[in-house]
């Protein structure tokens, strides 16, 4: 094993690093970070391997601990950073990046080491000299943005701290130490913790106040390092929340009652036609809601078979699925969409049928309607007929 | 005879999930609409998508509200039978469509066949009663977990 000059504060290369790394069958990489203060010292740190950037936005070292990281078990855990990036798991050879966030002397080497002794080296390129300083916070929502009304999405609040040399920055997570808020709580509000939980349609900013008291400009002198500004970091974010509002037909082909279990299908001793639907839930802005967790449901009034009035059959809101009709499900896929089947009769006689339907999205126990219509199927001859949804309906069909 | 019926049904309306309606909703826990709607349409010939897709849901919860619509004679009546009858298939026709994991045992819609099978001097369909019932047996013994 061979490895490079352990560094130090005030010789014009520490308190930063910039390491290549390997990984194959005989080769293994640790990158080892020690902090000689007696202060706890954060660390910005990055990975570099076939283009992509993989961060660890919360290593903190205690006074006077060594961290060992192996670049192996880092790549191979595919752990997502805030970021959602991983280091590519084909990576073989990449570049560690670290860089001191606070005015606390740290060093650290890159260590390649061969199992057959072979050549194993490491370097450090950096002439940093302070540690990082404060630009900026942002934040990032852990799973998605824009979320649906009445559901909830975990915040990040990420400090971006940049080398006063010059170069790109690094990310430390400071979720926990900030002051969480909305700037309309009508829309959506967000908690203590950075729980953003959606109230009605609209955007708006996820404010992350009041977090550590930082250095905003750090200047080297002789080996020593002053701050001319601290500041406290905070950061706003854009979100969205969608409120379910409508519904878009895709597709409405003409189906066969088997599902049943009754001769429906034949067509040659039976009146009627049937119909599935595909639909797309809209949001306020007419646009498509791509959440897995939406239920359809459906209320069914107004039923008159043949001018003769029915009891309603579902008043109340009911699963539009699961049915035997492929495709149909109790929940709407992961791009908002669903399956509505059938809408139709099956009868031994002509039939004029007519019914009036509601759909609604239930989230969180909340329905929010998104469509009625009345709907009419007419068969006058045996299995053939004709189905749509009333004057200026999205929807025809005739078999 | 009703009386008798309903004490003989009593322990298993213990296993019904309370109503969850809001203040001014009617809630409908037995879905005796639809089970009413279901078997007028089938008396009118008429099958329709809605309760092809809402009646599947029921499982035993059809034999509940057949006792609940019914008046003790009325229930009795062959031709009355005979229009339920496949309403309680159609409720039982593919158990994971049962929303309820309790009402994918069929026990109170099989005491109900049970009692009208022993109650029915109509040969002919005692036998279709005793048909239903073995279906909708079949088909419960066969149902996967969900």
């Amino acid at each position: 094993m061979v490895d490079s000059h352990v560094q130090n504060e005030g010789n014009g290369w520490a308190g930063s690093g910039a390491n290549p790394w390997h990984l194959d069958a005989d080769t293994e990489s640790y990158a080892f970070l020690a902090n000689l203060g007696d202060k706890p010292a954060r660390i910005g740190f990055k990975v570099w391997a076939n283009g992509q950037i993989y961060y660890l936005d919360s290593l903190q070292l205690v006074p006077h601990e060594t961290r060992m990281i192996d670049l192996r078990k880092l790549r191979d855990a595919q752990e997502a950073d805030f970021k959602k990036d991983t280091i590519a798991a084909e990576a073989t050879d990449g570049s560690v990046l670290w860089l001191g966030l606070d005015n606390v002397p740290v060093m650290g080497r890159l260590a390649v080491v061969t199992r057959h002794g072979g050549l194993a080296s490491s370097y450090d390129c950096c002439t940093c000299q302070c540690a990082a300083q404060y630009s900026g916070t942002e934040i990032e929502p852990v799973t998605a943005c824009p979320i649906a009304v009445t559901n909830t999405d975990q915040e990040t609040a990420e400090m971006y701290m940049a080398p006063p040399c010059g170069g790109s920055g690094y990310y430390y997570d400071i979720t926990s130490q900030v002051s969480w808020g909305s700037s309309n709580t009508g829309i959506f509000t967000v908690s203590n913790s950075g729980l953003l939980t959606g109230v009605g349609g609209g955007s708006a900013l996820a404010n992350a106040n009041d977090g550590p008291y930082e250095c905003g400009n750090w200047a080297g002198n002789g080996g020593y390092c002053n701050c001319t500004y601290y500041t406290n970091a905070s950061g706003s974010g854009p979100c969205s929340v969608q409120t379910p509002t409508s519904l878009k037909v895709l597709k409405h082909p003409t189906i066969s009652m088997t599902y049943i279990g009754s001769p429906c299908d034949d067509t040659s001793s039976y009146y009627g036609i049937d119909i599935a639907v595909l639909y797309q839930v809209l949001d306020q802005n007419g646009q498509p809601m791509n959440n897995s967790n939406m239920e359809p449901q459906e209320e069914v009034l107004n039923v008159v078979d043949n001018g003769q009035s029915e009891d309603n059959t579902t008043p109340n809101w009911a699963d539009v699925g699961p049915t035997e009709y492929p495709g149909t499900s109790q929940f709407t896929n992961s791009s908002g969409q669903f399956y509505d089947a059938p809408f139709g009769t099956c009868s031994t006689a002509p039939v004029v049928f007519t019914q009036t339907q509601k759909i609604g999205i239930l989230l969180s126990g909340a329905v929010f309607p998104v469509r009625t219509k009345n709907w009419t199927t007419s068969s006058s001859s045996g299995g053939h007929g004709s189905i749509n949804n009333g004057t200026g309906g999205d929807i025809s069909n005739t078999r | 005879m009703r009386p008798y019926l309903q004490m003989l049904l009593l322990p298993f309306f213990a296993v019904l999930i309370m109503p969850t309606a809001e203040a001014g909703e009617v809630q409908d826990s037995y879905s005796l609409q639809l089970v009413r709607t279901c078997i007028k349409e089938r008396s009118m010939g008429l099958y329709t998508a809605t309760a092809a897709k809402h009646l599947p849901r029921l499982g035993d919860k059809v034999g509940i509200a057949i006792v609940k619509i019914y008046t003790s004679s009325d229930i009795m009546e062959p031709k009355t039978v005979r229009l339920f009858l496949p309403v309680i298939q159609m409720a039982f026709q593919d158990p994971r469509l049962i929303s309820d994991e309790e009402d994918r045992k069929p026990a109170v819609t099989v005491l109900l066949l049970n009692y009208l099978r022993g109650n029915i001097s109509d040969g002919a369909l005692k036998k279709e009663i005793s048909k239903v019932e073995e279906q909708v047996l079949q088909m419960t013994a066969k149902s996967p977990p969900s």
